[in-house]
């Protein structure tokens, strides 16, 4: 029976959890083209995919429940970030949970062939912050712990993804493959809970998107690898738009990333489930 | 002429949230039809896909300046009463921000003349059917649909619609003798009607045109449940032409 294929809808939503590094050396410049920290971008990418998710929910008035997203922030300690019950919350509640709103310039066509320069609202969910060790072993043991409940809940539900952002390796007690494995065998009747993971970079290395071997890598990448869940078939076609060279079998993996392909690979995780609600990210279907 | 219309919504959703809209004016010397379907991304979409039918049905707009046209005092209608006039939350309000954007097609028969005058823009469809089911006239001519269609809309944040609206449009026109069927329908139906043979198509029609809704929705519903039929929202106007008119 293959998996990963359940319509995403109102009464069966799936869930989104991310899981933010915000240990100190988050502070560092991710290598980018604009100066920026990594808790900068990451804090900015987070709030864009939030709201992206919230606006494809939202009809007219109406904003559909087909998502439960949830925040957690591993530095120093675990922290939920949306929600205290430490359950991911309906994409209804966001506009409550929102901590504050920012206005950011936005460039619209102005029907005449130019453009015009229009103030929009860009809430903020995830403010940056960083500070303390990587306890990334507890944090995927809480978002284990989360998705358990929730999979109970909804049993016939598109499975969970689970992004895991990082910049190192873990330092608290454990390993956190053995965490992994256990998230990744938490599953409903249309496939277990997907876990991918980004490893951040402050130098100008090659990123390396969706492999699908992992020949050279040194044992922390190696552990990263082995810890991402591979790519479901629906998700392929997404990833091949933006990485023609991923092939079947290719990991949710992306090591070495700046600030391009962190935007690219949680874009391309969020479409591949949101392509299940019949309302992907993919430009206006008529 | 005997007119039918019907539309359906998806799966997942119900009369009031309906994307998709259509309709149909005659007088004694014409008919109109036309049917649209809002895109699924934007706001609003379902109201500017009624809005354009109405607009069509009312102005009867055959060339893609006068679709323009009509587009833009649509979108600026919108703007005006869902952003200026504040009947939205700030959050309600961010997803005007995204393209408002429909597909549409319309057209219009004269009786005397036996001539038709067909305008579209993405993906919904006209069709003519001959009476053994064979497709005489696809407008426009697509295999493939849903797959990010050039459609007519406009930011509803700031009431402009988008660029070259009438270069996205196809027209078409032609003529009838005897007894011809005619369907217009948006992009589910449109894929179903462009993979199906001859004699399923007589079927759709003439099941279409007589029997009673709970007919149509059973026959809706079957198709989505075998995959023949995409689960989308729906709406088609089936036409056929008495032998003498």
């Amino acid at each position: 029976m293959q998996h990963y294929q359940k319509n995403i809808s109102r009464d069966n939503p799936s869930a989104i959890l991310i899981l933010v590094d915000q240990s100190g050396s988050m502070s560092e410049n991710i290598y980018s083209k604009i100066p920026m920290t990594k808790m900068q971008a990451v804090a900015d990418v987070v709030n864009r995919i939030l709201r992206e998710i919230y606006l494809r929910c939202q009809n007219g008035t109406e904003v559909r429940d087909y998502f439960h997203v949830g925040i957690i922030g591993y530095g120093g300690l675990v922290r939920n970030l949306l929600d205290n019950n430490a359950q991911p919350v309906p994409v209804s509640q966001l506009e409550e949970r929102t901590i504050r709103i920012e206005q950011r310039k936005r460039s619209y066509p102005d029907g005449a062939g130019g453009l015009i320069e229009l103030e929009e609202d860009f809430p903020i969910w995830l403010e940056q912050y960083a500070g303390g060790n990587t306890p990334m072993c507890a944090a995927l043991n809480r978002a284990g712990k989360m998705i358990e409940t929730w999979v109970a809940e909804h049993p016939d539900s598109f499975p969970p993804l689970v992004f895991n952002i990082t910049d190192g390796q873990a330092n608290d007690e454990g390993n956190p493959l053995d965490f992994a494995d256990r998230l990744r065998s938490i599953g409903g009747s249309d496939g277990n809970a997907l876990l991918f993971n980004l490893h951040l970079s402050s130098t100008a290395a090659d990123p390396d998107l969706f492999p699908d071997c992992a020949p050279d890598y040194d044992p922390f990448a190696l552990q990263l690898y082995n810890m991402s869940s591979e790519l479901p078939e629906g998700f392929l076609p997404i990833a091949r738009e933006s990485y023609p060279h991923v092939k079947d079998g290719a990991r949710g993996f992306a090591f070495n990333t700046d600030l391009v392909a962190l935007i690219n690979f949680l874009n391309i995780g969020t479409m591949g489930t949101l392509a299940n609600t019949g309302n992907s990210l993919v430009p206006v279907d008529g | 002429m005997n007119v039918s219309y019907f539309e359906y919504w998806k799966e997942d959703s119900s009369r009031n949230l309906i994307e998709d809209a259509g309709g149909w004016i005659a007088d004694h010397a014409t008919l109109s039809v036309a049917v649209a379907d809002g895109a699924t991304r934007g706001s609003f979409t379902g109201e500017l896909a009624r809005r354009l039918v109405d607009a069509f049905l009312q102005k009867q707009f055959s060339t893609g300046k006068e679709l323009e046209t009509s587009l833009t005092e649509i979108i600026r209608i919108m703007h005006r009463y869902w952003t200026v006039e504040g009947r939205l939350t700030r959050f309600q309000k961010m997803g005007l921000t995204e393209p408002t954007c429909a597909a549409f097609a319309g057209a219009k028969f004269c009786f005397d003349t036996k001539k038709y005058q067909v305008i579209t823009v993405g993906d919904s469809c006209f069709f003519h059917i001959d009476s053994d089911g064979t497709l005489l006239r696809q407008i426009p001519q697509l295999e493939q649909f849903g797959n990010t269609p050039d459609l007519a809309g406009g930011y509803l944040i700031h009431g402009i619609p988008l660029a070259d609206t009438a270069a996205k449009t196809v027209t078409g026109c032609g003529g009838w003798s005897g007894s011809s069927l005619f369907v217009l329908a948006t992009d589910a139906l449109s894929d179903w009607i462009t993979a199906a043979d001859p004699s399923e198509r007589i079927r759709f029609v003439e099941m279409w045109r007589s029997a009673e809704d709970s007919l149509r929705t059973a026959w809706i519903k079957e198709s989505r449940q075998s995959g023949a039929l995409k689960d989308d929202d729906i709406a088609a106007v089936v036409i056929k032409t008495e032998r003498q008119m």
